[in-house]
C-alpha cells in the first residue's frame, strides 16, 4: 500500500522511507532551570513529542510537474494548516501530525527523469 | 562506440593521421539510487551526471613535437566507413583535451589522446552521429 498524509499520497511519485524520531522522556538539566552550572542532575517534564521523518525522492517527467508535487507538499508546512493522520506503507499511522519541515538534499537532478531527494519531518505537537 | 582506422580525424584545424582507432565511452559520474520500505531491492536508478570520453589511438612513426595540450577546446570529428559510401558515418563533438599519453616500445609508438565532449547546454548529447 502507498503512504498517505491526510489521505493524500504526497510522496508516491518516488520511493520513500519512514523513520521514527527519538522517543522517551523529556529531560531538562537542572542547571538550565536554576542558572547555576554546578547543579547536577535533570528533571523530567512529560514525554518527547513524536517525530517521523520521511526521506525519499520526488520524481516527475518535467521541472514544471515536479514543482506541482513539491508545492503540494510544502503547502502542508504552512503554519496556518492543521494536523492530520500520517500513514506509512505498512498501515502504521500517527494521528494529529503536522508537516514541520520539508528540505531537499541538493539541486534538482535531471537525468532520464527530473527528480530530487528530500527529507520531510512530521511531528505531533503537544500544543495541537 | 569503436571505429577502427577512421578515414579522417580532425581537431579544430589539425588533421590527425595514422589513427588506429577511436573509441567513445559514456560514463556515469553520478548515479542516484533509491530503495523503499517494502524490501531489500533497488527500486529507482537514474544517471544524473554523465561524461562522454573519446580516446584516439594514433600511431607515431617518427619524431613528433606537436600534439594537443590539455584544456584545449575545439571541434572534434572523424569519419568512419564500412568500405562503401552508404556506410559512411560522421561523428562530431565539441571536446576538451584531457590528456595526451605516449606508449613507446621497440615495436612501435602510440599516442593516446583523451578528449571529453562538452554539451552546448547540458541537455543536448554532446556526441552527434550523422
Amino acid at each position: 500500500m502507498g503512504s498517505t498524509f491526510k489521505g493524500i499520497d504526497y510522496f508516491g511519485s518516488g520511493p520513500h522511507r519512514f523513520a521514527s524520531g527519538r522517543r522517551g522522556r523529556r529531560l531538562v538539566a537542572l542547571s538550565t532551570l536554576s542558572g547555576v552550572v554546578t547543579d547536577a542532575g535533570s528533571l523530567e517534564f512529560g514525554d518527547l513529542e513524536i517525530r517521523v521523518e520521511v526521506r525519499g525522492r520526488l520524481r516527475a517527467a518535467s521541472d514544471a510537474a515536479l514543482w506541482v508535487i513539491r508545492d503540494a507538499i510544502t503547502a502542508e508546512g504552512d503554519s496556518t494548516v492543521g494536523s492530520g493522520v500520517l500513514v506509512d506503507h505498512h498501515g502504521q499511522s500517527w494521528s494529529t501530525m503536522k508537516l514541520l519541515s520539508y528540505e531537499e538534499d541538493g539541486p534538482t537532478d535531471r537525468g532520464r527523469e527530473v527528480s530530487v531527494g528530500y527529507t520531510a519531518l512530521f511531528g505531533q505537537l503537544v500544543s495541537g | 562506440m569503436v571505429v577502427l582506422r577512421p578515414d579522417e580525424v580532425m581537431f579544430g584545424s589539425s588533421v590527425w593521421s595514422n589513427v588506429a582507432r577511436v573509441t567513445v565511452d559514456r560514463l556515469s559520474t553520478r548515479g542516484v539510487d533509491e530503495w523503499d520500505d517494502f524490501g531489500p531491492f533497488l527500486v529507482f536508478m537514474d544517471v544524473v551526471r554523465q561524461r562522454a570520453v573519446i580516446r584516439i589511438s594514433q600511431e607515431v612513426t617518427g619524431d613528433d613535437f606537436d600534439g594537443p595540450i590539455p584544456g584545449e577546446l575545439d571541434a572534434f570529428s572523424f569519419i568512419g566507413s564500412s568500405g562503401s559510401d552508404a556506410g559512411i558515418v560522421k561523428v562530431e563533438a565539441e571536446a576538451v583535451v584531457e590528456s595526451v599519453l605516449h606508449k613507446v616500445s621497440d615495436f612501435g609508438s602510440t599516442r593516446v589522446i583523451t578528449l571529453v565532449a562538452v554539451s552546448s547546454d547540458g541537455s543536448v548529447d554532446p556526441i552527434t552521429v550523422s
